[in-house]
């Protein structure tokens, strides 16, 4: 007898015997909120089949600090600093969508300079951000290198914000009706430094990534989500655009100075996460390219508006002129009324569509202060696309949305 | 009359037409539309921006709390067209005694966690929503959170404890 006979033959069990041999059960696995690769305090509760996800529940609300609450007990300027605490990697970006929105329902004109200057400080925090993100997301993956490089240029553009306004990330730069300080010959010089090195730098990172066998079949094809599916999602800035979708508002709804700028729109093909890379990495090339270009044609002239209700006077007047220091308190204390109405205003930061969706009831208080949070909405999908990959691939899904939990919890 | 405005101004006329019932008013506001629906016809509203005419991007749902007025809250849809490059602001009331409103996550399926926000901050029920739990705040808290009669300062916790500084100390 041949020892074969023995053996259990796959073969010869039916469909209906094999199944109570092959039991399948599914597991319940906790991820977070610690953890090191959720960017914060996320939680998410997988349902696993072997290591095959089909289920992924976020958990959102570790990082609760009721912003939009806060919002409706101060004056308009106090909500300045809260948005820098949104998305604390690229707090310029976050002062731009709100002082835009308080903008769009006063219908204020800001001084020319002062949108050079906006622009300026965007596209450098939008390098900043997405120079985060790869280092991140390439520690994620296990490719630590990149981290320390994307993180040695990360620190120039931090000093310029230093130098500029006092503060390396919670910026606080921008001000209704213009920005808080001149940019001078010393951030000038650095920035002009930089852009003569960044596109070796970003040549540097592809050299780690591009063409990199184990980065690719870590992102290839992984998180995929079609460009139907990424429109209905609500998916924003790169995740869309990685999808080959063209939703970006600095084109769609120019504001700033992006209409005297020429840039291009990069956009993915696949929709994967590798398309997402490469979206991230070329919109950094072309933000350098954005900034080469401010800096070159800034025009000279005032920073604020000359709104008395919005503008501080000037300090030395303060010390001497009764009336500056009357305007001086009114500013400061009191802050300025803005017409009764409401208004959604989205602007394209780093991570996505940030959007404020404020109504003023005629007081200096906003009444209702609603931040659409990119990274909250990218959590909608996450679910959708997780769903069929290997459990190991879970950090590679949030962390192709670029998800801040700072703003998605608010 | 700007060109924005000119478009906005159609496109409420176009919902008008087709729902003369459940638009109650309108306005336009930096050249984009705001239209007043009625909260029974926000369904057919969302469909009809949905399927024929391209608003195929939902931005944001959310409320506002007005607790002096008849029906209290006022729901917001903002949404988008990538291919018009337009917004539409849909706003409608609910009030407080049945306080629900019909659910778009079947629609835009992005709208499922802006719902859900909704919901944990107002109270507000969306009818038909999947998975309608609290998705910011912790499933056993109590209250709304944004609604203007929460207060800013907690109640009661502080107390508890012997060792913190009290209020009014």
């Amino acid at each position: 007898m041949q020892a074969t006979e023995y053996l259990w033959d796959p073969e010869s069990v039916t469909e209906d015997e094999a199944l109570p041999l092959l039991r399948t059960e599914k597991l319940m696995l906790n991820m977070g909120p610690q953890h090191p690769a959720t960017h914060g305090v996320l939680q998410v509760i997988l349902e696993l089949e072997g290591e095959k996800i089909l289920k992924a529940t976020p958990h959102l609300g570790y990082l609760h600090r009721g912003t939009e609450k806060i919002a409706e007990q101060g004056s308009y300027q106090h909500v300045i600093p809260l948005t820098d605490r949104l998305d604390y990697v690229c707090a310029m970006a976050n002062n731009w969508a709100y002082v835009r929105a308080v903008e769009k329902l006063m219908q204020v004109q800001v001084p020319e300079r002062a949108e050079w200057l906006r622009t300026l400080v965007a596209e450098l925090a939008r390098i900043s951000g997405h120079l985060f993100w790869l280092g991140t997301q390439a520690l994620d993956i296990g490719a630590m290198t990149v981290f320390f490089y994307t993180f040695r240029e990360r620190e120039v553009i931090l000093d310029v914000f230093e130098r500029l306004c006092g503060a390396r990330l919670t910026n606080s730069y921008m001000r209704i009706g213009g920005v808080e300080r001149d940019i001078d010959d010393w951030c000038v010089d650095k920035l002009r430094n930089f852009l003569s090195t960044f596109q070796a730098r970003i040549d540097e990172y592809d050299t780690l990534l591009k063409e990199n066998r184990i980065w690719i079949r870590r992102t290839r094809d992984i998180a995929v989500i079609t460009a139907e599916d990424a429109v209905e999602y609500g998916l924003s800035g790169p995740t869309v655009r990685g999808s080959g979708v063209f939703y970006d508002l600095r084109k769609v709804e120019p504001y700033g100075v992006y209409e005297q700028l020429d840039f291009e729109v990069p956009l993915g093909k696949r929709g994967d996460t590798y398309d997402r890379y490469w979206v991230r990495v070329r919109e950094m090339e072309q933000s350098a390219h954005m900034v080469a270009q401010i800096l070159d044609h800034m025009p000279e002239g005032p920073i604020m508006t000359e709104d008395p209700k919005l503008k501080r006077p000037d300090k030395v007047l303060v010390n001497v002129s009764m009336e500056a220091m009357i305007q001086h308190f009114k500013v400061v204390c009191h802050g300025f009324d803005v017409p009764k109405g409401e208004v959604y205003c989205g602007t394209e930061c780093p991570k996505g569509e940030l959007g404020f969706y404020i109504v003023s009831d005629g007081t200096g208080t906003p009444y209702k202060l609603k931040i659409r949070a990119p990274s909250y909405v990218h959590l909608g999908a996450l679910d959708h696309m997780s769903r069929g990959y290997m459990i190991a691939d879970i950090v590679t899904v949030f962390g192709t949305y670029d998800v801040v939990m700072g703003e998605c919890d608010r | 009359m700007s060109q924005t405005e000119q478009g906005a101004m159609e496109l409420i006329e176009k919902v008008k037409t087709a729902f003369p019932d459940h638009v109650v008013g309108h306005k336009v506001f930096a050249g984009e539309p705001y239209i007043q629906v009625r909260r029974e016809g926000i369904r057919d509203v969302c469909r009809l921006l949905k399927d024929d005419l391209d608003y195929d991007y939902p931005v944001e749902v959310t409320a506002v709390d007005y607790p002096g007025d008849a029906e209290r809250f006022e729901v917001i849809h903002v949404l988008f067209s990538i291919r018009h490059r337009r917004r539409v602001v849909l706003k409608s009331r609910v009030p407080e005694d049945d306080c629900a409103i019909d659910t778009v996550a079947d629609i835009w399926r992005g709208t499922n966690f802006m719902e859900r926000e909704t919901y944990d901050m107002y109270g507000i029920t969306f009818t038909g929503h999947p998975d309608l739990r609290r998705i910011l705040m912790t499933d056993d808290f109590e209250g709304w959170p944004l609604r203007k009669d929460f207060p800013i300062e907690g109640r009661g916790w502080r107390e508890n404890y012997d060792f913190l500084p009290q209020i009014g100390d």
